[in-house]
C-alpha cells in the first residue's frame, strides 16, 4: 500500500522534470539491448533514464515494442497455456498449480491470508526479456500479481484480495503473460 | 483526419498539441526575435521565412514520429490553418512595443512566447469554440477559485500557478466528491484557466515555455506511476524517496504525507489538517509545493 502511494509521489515528481541534457545519450538499439539484458544497462544509463523526461519516454517506447514482439512468441507457445488445480498437495497448507513450464505454490498463512509464489522453468525464463513484468491472472480475468523474476525464475507476492485464492481455483483456470 | 481524433486533440490533448506546437514555432522565431521587423515589408518577409520552416518542420516531424505523434502533428498542421491569427496578434503586439517604447528593452524571446500562447488559445477556439457544457464547468471553477481566494486574496500571478490549481484539485474532491462535471486532475484545471481566466493571460504556463525544456521536450512526459515503475532501478528509486522524505523539515514532511495519504495519522480533508496545524490552506500549499521542489532535486539527483 505504502510502496503504491509512493510510486505515485514518485510520478508526480517526475511530471516536474524539465531536460537538463547533461545526460548521455542512448539510441534505440541500446535501449532494446538494456530492456534484453544484453548488456543490462549500466548505473550511469540508468541515472539518465531517471533524469531525462523524453529518454524515459523512448524507454518506454522501444520497451512495448519488445516486450510486444516477446508476447506474441510466448502467446503461441505452450508456456501460456491455462492451467487448473488438479490436486492438493500432502501438506494442508500447501496447493500447487502446476502449467507447462510454471508452478504456482499457495501457502495458507491464516485464516485469510495466502503468500503465492510462482516460479518457472530455466525453458521458459529463456523466452522472457530482462525487463519484462510477468502477470499472473485467472480467466475470469483477475489479477493475482505481478512483477519482475528474481534471478532465480521466481515471483513472490501475499494474495490481494479477499475471496480465498482455492475457492477461486476451484472454478478458474490459472494463466501466466507478459507485461 | 477523422473529427473525433481532432476533437481528442483540442481537448483531452490539448496542452500536448499546443506545447509541442509552440516548441516547433519556438524554433524558427529568429525572424521576429533576432531582428525585430519593422511594420511592411520587413514584417511580411519575416512571417512567410518563419511560417514555411515551420510548416516544413511540422511535416518532418510528422513523418518521422511514431505511435499516436503522427496525429498530433498532423493537427498541427491543420490547426496552422489559422495561422493569420498568431500573424495579426504579433503584428499588433510588435506595433504596441514601439508605440510604448518597450522596443529596445523587452526580452523578444519572452513577447513571442506570450504572443504564441495567446494566439494558440485563439486559434484552438476558432476551430473549436467552448462549448456549453465547458462553459459552465469553467464558471464554477472560476467561482470556486475566487471563493478559496477570498479570505487572502490572491494577485494575478498567483491566481495561476500549480499551487493554486491544487488547492482548487483538492476542494473539488473534499467538496464536490461525486461530482463527475468537475475536472479531475491538474492538468484539465490548468488547461481551463489558461483557456478562460483573463488573470492567466499575461502568465505562461509553468514548465511549458523554458526554452531549455521547449528545445529538447517535443512530446508529452507525464507518466503515470505504473509506467514509471517499469524503468529500471525503480525499487531503489522509491527507497531513495523514502530517504528524502526523512531530509524533509517536519512540517514539510507531515504536509506531504498528508496529501499522498501516507501519514501515521489519516486526516479526512486539507481543512481538518491545516486546522490541527493552525496552518492557512495556502501555507498547506506552499509548503506542499516548496516540499515537492527539494523532493525531486533529492531523488532524481545522481548517484556520487
Amino acid at each position: 500500500m505504502k510502496q503504491g502511494k509512493l510510486a505515485v509521489m514518485l510520478a508526480n515528481l517526475a511530471s516536474l522534470q524539465t531536460e537538463t541534457g547533461s545526460h548521455p545519450e542512448l539510441d534505440a538499439s541500446r535501449l532494446e539491448e538494456g530492456i534484453l539484458g544484453r548488456p543490462p544497462f549500466t548505473p550511469a544509463e540508468i541515472d539518465a533514464l531517471w533524469s531525462s523526461p523524453s529518454l524515459r519516454q523512448s524507454f518506454l517506447d522501444v520497451r512495448r515494442t519488445v516486450i510486444g514482439r516477446f508476447r506474441s512468441r510466448w502467446e503461441a507457445s505452450s508456456f501460456s497455456a491455462p492451467a487448473i488445480l488438479r490436486a492438493a498437495a500432502g501438506n494442508a497448507d500447501l496447493t500447487i498449480v502446476q502449467g507447462n513450464g510454471w508452478i504456482v505454490e499457495i501457502v495458507q498463512l491464516s485464516d485469510a491470508s495466502w503468500a503465492i509464489s510462482l516460479t518457472l522453468s530455466v525453458e521458459a525464463r529463456a523466452q522472457i526479456p530482462a525487463m519484462a513484468e510477468i502477470l499472473l491472472a485467472d480467466d475470469g480475468l483477475l489479477e493475482w500479481g505481478r512483477g519482475r523474476l528474481s534471478g532465480q525464475g521466481a515471483l513472490d507476492f501475499e494474495w490481494p484480495h479477499a475471496e480465498s485464492p482455492l475457492v477461486r481455483m476451484h472454478s478458474h483456470r490459472l494463466a501466466v503473460d507478459l507485461v | 483526419m477523422k473529427d473525433e481524433l481532432c476533437a481528442l486533440w483540442l481537448s483531452l490533448r490539448w496542452s500536448d498539441l499546443r506545447n509541442n506546437l509552440a516548441a516547433v514555432l519556438r524554433r524558427h522565431s529568429a525572424p521576429f526575435t533576432t531582428i525585430l521587423p519593422a511594420k511592411g515589408q520587413e514584417f511580411e518577409r519575416a512571417w512567410d521565412t518563419f511560417l514555411q520552416a515551420s510548416i516544413l518542420d511540422l511535416q518532418r516531424r510528422q513523418r518521422h514520429a511514431k505511435g499516436e505523434w503522427p496525429d498530433m502533428f498532423g493537427m498541427a498542421i491543420g490547426l496552422m490553418g489559422e495561422a493569420g491569427l498568431l500573424r495579426d496578434h504579433l503584428s499588433d503586439h510588435w506595433d504596441r512595443l514601439v508605440a510604448d517604447g518597450r522596443i529596445g528593452r523587452c526580452d523578444p524571446e519572452a513577447e513571442f512566447n506570450k504572443i504564441v500562447r495567446i494566439a494558440l488559445r485563439d486559434m484552438r477556439k476558432r476551430v473549436m469554440p467552448l462549448s456549453p457544457d465547458r462553459q459552465k464547468t469553467w464558471n464554477r471553477l472560476d467561482r470556486i477559485s475566487r471563493d478559496l481566494s477570498r479570505a487572502s486574496p490572491y494577485g494575478k500571478a498567483e491566481r495561476c500557478t500549480r499551487t493554486h490549481f491544487r488547492e482548487i484539485l483538492d476542494h473539488c474532491f473534499e467538496a464536490f466528491p461525486d461530482d463527475k462535471a468537475l475536472p479531475r486532475t491538474l492538468n484539465t484545471i490548468e488547461e481551463y484557466f489558461y483557456e478562460n481566466c483573463p488573470d492567466c493571460l499575461d502568465v505562461l504556463p509553468e514548465d511549458t515555455d523554458k526554452s531549455a525544456l521547449a528545445d529538447r521536450q517535443e512530446f508529452s512526459d507525464v507518466l503515470s506511476a505504473e509506467e514509471l515503475m517499469l524503468l529500471p532501478d525503480a525499487d531503489a528509486r522509491i527507497s531513495k524517496l523514502s530517504n528524502c522524505l526523512k531530509k524533509l523539515e517536519a512540517i514539510e514532511r507531515d504536509v506531504v504525507e498528508m496529501a499522498y495519504g501516507l501519514g501515521v495519522v489519516s486526516y479526512p480533508s486539507v481543512a481538518i489538517f491545516c486546522s490541527s496545524r493552525t496552518l492557512s490552506r495556502r501555507d498547506f500549499y506552499q509548503l506542499r509545493s516548496d516540499a515537492e521542489a527539494k523532493l525531486k532535486d533529492c531523488v532524481f539527483s545522481l548517484r556520487s
